[in-house]
């Protein structure tokens, strides 16, 4: 299945890197846009909680539902366990991410993937979802994801500390809130037209419906697995 | 001492999960059924946060209509394949007309 519209970077026969680098942070800068106001807001967050692990977490919990979960459970005294256990449940769906990137890094040596790792999180699947369905050249995906990533980190860094530093000051402006779903549609879309992308997405969004009022993340998860497994199995049906 | 000790934990097993399966590739491309799902998870989990976004965004506001209609909007010039960032501000635009005229 592939994303058949035109996106901000245009395919790589050869491994341009210099290219490959201006494309992932091309890619990248409009859903920085729309995570922005996501990451004012969470910084705003952090400084509430007055703690300087709430802000070290941006990078060592490095994904925006789990940290403000974190922090908002923290903020309101919650017992450890569930602390925990609501980030890690809420983080679960990076496991799903990181498998389906897998594949271009197989070859890589340890510190290769352990960079890979430290950058992933959802913006930045998206950016490589997008640009492995459109380049059939792994090292070509590889300096994409990395330009990719480590402009959203230092930017996600950067958003989440003026937020924290600028605190309530800081509204939150309706039509700027609506910057990442609209983001995320543009995204998702075009992976309706095909059968099988069409009853992956359609399941995703009828069971992310669906569960919406379940704890800590689990409905996602579990729109995310009804999807794909609905998505399989309409390829293997049309196969 | 209590907060470092949760972010500590919650970021080691984020960790956790992004390192694994980058580690176990090889295993996993020899699971062709499991390669089948796992190149669905990708639309359905965007579509997921989308929809999960949008129904809160919907939910805080006191009139929806701007948010269903700049959604909208979005769709269809997404499916007309306009680049990202048009499919975006033509959203916002939506967003802002229809609150501006209901």
């Amino acid at each position: 299945m592939t994303a058949s519209w035109t996106y901000a970077s245009p395919p790589a026969t050869t491994t341009d890197h210099a290219a490959e680098r201006r494309a992932g942070v091309v890619a990248m800068a409009p859903l920085l846009l729309a995570f922005a106001p996501f990451a004012l807001a969470l910084g705003a967050a952090v400084g509430a909680l007055g703690a300087p692990a709430g802000w070290a977490a941006t990078g060592v919990i490095y994904g925006g539902s789990a940290h403000l979960a974190v922090v908002d459970l923290l903020g309101s005294h919650a017992g450890l366990p569930l602390v925990v256990l609501t980030g890690a449940v809420i983080n679960l769906r990076l496991l799903i991410f990181s498998a389906s990137i897998a594949p271009d890094w197989e070859e890589q040596p340890l510190h290769r993937k352990a960079v890979a790792a430290l950058l992933l999180v959802d913006p930045l699947w998206i950016v490589a979802t997008e640009r492995r369905a459109r380049s059939a050249d792994p090292a070509a995906r590889r300096v994409h994801y990395l330009a990719a990533g480590w402009l959203l980190w230092l930017s996600w860094w950067t958003l989440v500390t003026t937020g924290m530093l600028l605190g309530r000051k800081l509204g939150t402006s309706p039509v700027l809130s609506m910057a990442a779903p609209l983001c995320l549609t543009g995204i998702a879309v075009p992976h309706a037209r095909s059968r099988p992308g069409l009853a992956a997405v359609g399941t995703a969004a009828l069971v992310a419906l669906l569960t919406a009022n379940l704890p800590s993340g689990t409905g996602l998860l579990l729109a995310i697995a009804a999807g794909a497994v609905a998505g399989a199995a309409a390829e293997r049906r049309t196969q | 001492m209590r907060i470092w000790v949760a972010v500590s934990i919650v970021g080691a097993v984020s960790y956790a999960f992004r390192l694994a399966p980058l580690l176990a590739a090889s295993r996993l491309q020899r699971m062709a059924p499991l390669e089948r799902v796992l190149r669905y998870a990708g639309p359905a989990a965007m579509v997921a946060l989308c929809t999960t976004a949008v129904r809160n965004q919907a939910l805080r506001t006191p009139h929806p209509l701007p948010v269903f209609a700049a959604v909208a909007v979005a769709a269809l010039l997404a499916h007309l394949r306009r680049p990202l960032a048009v499919v975006a501000l033509a959203g916002m635009a939506t967003y802002v007309i229809v609150a501006a005229v209901s």
